[in-house]
């Protein structure tokens, strides 16, 4: 019978698992909403009436 | 049916399949290495905007071939969603793939463009309706956020992903991403590097991370943020740091799997299937993998370039 292969380093303390929430914005994720305000880009320059700037997301 | 009566959205392809109108316009753009081909019918007035000029680029067959077209009248859907964005667009599932409504409260219920996509999203027909034409006059058709679903969709199977962040590459330090969510400091992070360095900003908001050949590569794209940096070049990066304003400057390295969380937290995927959640977050652990990633509170002054650009992990 083979002979199990022998730990030389000590046994690695326990460690608990750890929960970190992590912040999630939807608002921002869904693409929903437009991104800047002032600005141009593919958001609204010309027709603004359109996508409607209401809520800012991203 | 035919192309001027109204369609529904499960059935919108087919009978459309058959009118072949003259065509008269074409452009393709390359976006984070995705090549987009549109085509137009010959009365559609077709706008990209000026955002998207440094985009275009030539081409003959595009990763993603969308045709463009009027449909005298879209009626809103009564089928339930598939998902739902709570803002502009509702997703619904249909024959062939998936269909965008887009509808806003300033034109009423019945979506002002339907976006009809094969299910690997590299066929695409792009329906106006033309009960809103005068409104839809001198509109990019490309208009936010139809494009960025389009891509982010496409890429979500497995070929990238967009991630909320500014990438920029600096002459002695090398390609650097900073992700954070709206207000974090994407835009001031653009300013105060391009004033301090010499730096090319590729984004201030939007990012689009490919692997191509064994590295990770990171996109500029059309969708700037407050300071308008969009940029059709990429760059591959040394560094990824999870921005948030602090009393001071302070980088902490992140363990891989805080890594994964946090990106996730900033990148843009679709969230109607579990396939494309679960092949981002794949890929996020392959990039988690690959570069260091740390979470640097800053003061959104010229030191915080300096704590950067000193700082050796």
């Amino acid at each position: 019978m083979a002979e199990q292969p022998k730990s030389s380093g000590k046994k690695k303390a326990y460690e608990p698992p750890k929960l970190t929430a992590i912040s999630l914005r939807p608002e921002e994720a869904v693409l929903g909403n437009c991104k800047t305000m002032t600005s141009g880009g593919p958001v609204s320059t010309t027709c603004a009436s359109l996508g409607g700037c209401r809520t800012i997301g991203s | 049916m035919m192309l001027g009566e109204t369609m529904p959205v499960a059935n919108a392809w087919p009978q459309l399949r058959g009118v072949s109108p003259l065509r008269l316009w074409r452009c393709c753009l390359g976006i984070g290495g995705v090549s987009l081909g549109l085509t137009a019918d010959l009365d559609v007035e077709i706008h990209t905007g000026p955002e998207l000029r440094a985009f275009q680029t030539e081409g003959q067959e595009c990763d993603i071939e969308m045709d463009i077209r009027w449909a005298e009248q879209l009626r809103a859907s009564e089928e339930r969603p598939l998902f739902d964005s709570g803002a502009l667009w509702k997703l619904y599932r249909s024959d062939q793939g998936f269909t965008f409504d887009f509808a806003t409260p300033i034109l009423g219920d019945r979506p002002y463009k339907r976006l009809c996509v094969d299910r690997s999203f590299s066929q695409a027909q792009l329906f106006l309706n033309r009960e809103y034409s005068s409104e839809l006059q001198g509109c990019c058709t490309l208009e936010y956020p139809l494009d960025e679903l389009l891509v982010t969709n496409w890429l979500a199977l497995g070929r990238g992903v967009e991630v909320h962040g500014c990438g920029l590459v600096d002459e002695k330090a090398g390609g650097h991403l900073f992700l954070g969510h709206s207000g974090a400091g994407k835009s001031t992070t653009a300013r105060l590097w391009r004033s301090l360095r010499v730096a090319q900003v590729l984004s201030d908001d939007r990012i689009i991370l490919r692997r191509e050949a064994g590295e990770v590569w990171m996109h500029g794209t059309p969708w700037h943020g407050e300071a308008g940096f969009a940029s059709p070049d990429k760059a591959t990066i040394s560094r990824i740091f999870v921005i948030e304003h602090g009393e001071n400057n302070e980088i902490r390295q992140l363990s891989k799997s805080r890594a994964v969380a946090e990106l996730f937290a900033r990148c843009f995927v679709p969230f109607h299937g579990s396939g494309p959640l679960s092949t981002t977050v794949s890929y996020l652990h392959e990039i988690a993998d690959s570069i260091p990633c740390y979470l640097f509170r800053f003061r959104p002054e010229a030191d915080a370039i300096e704590t950067v650009f000193n700082f050796h992990g």
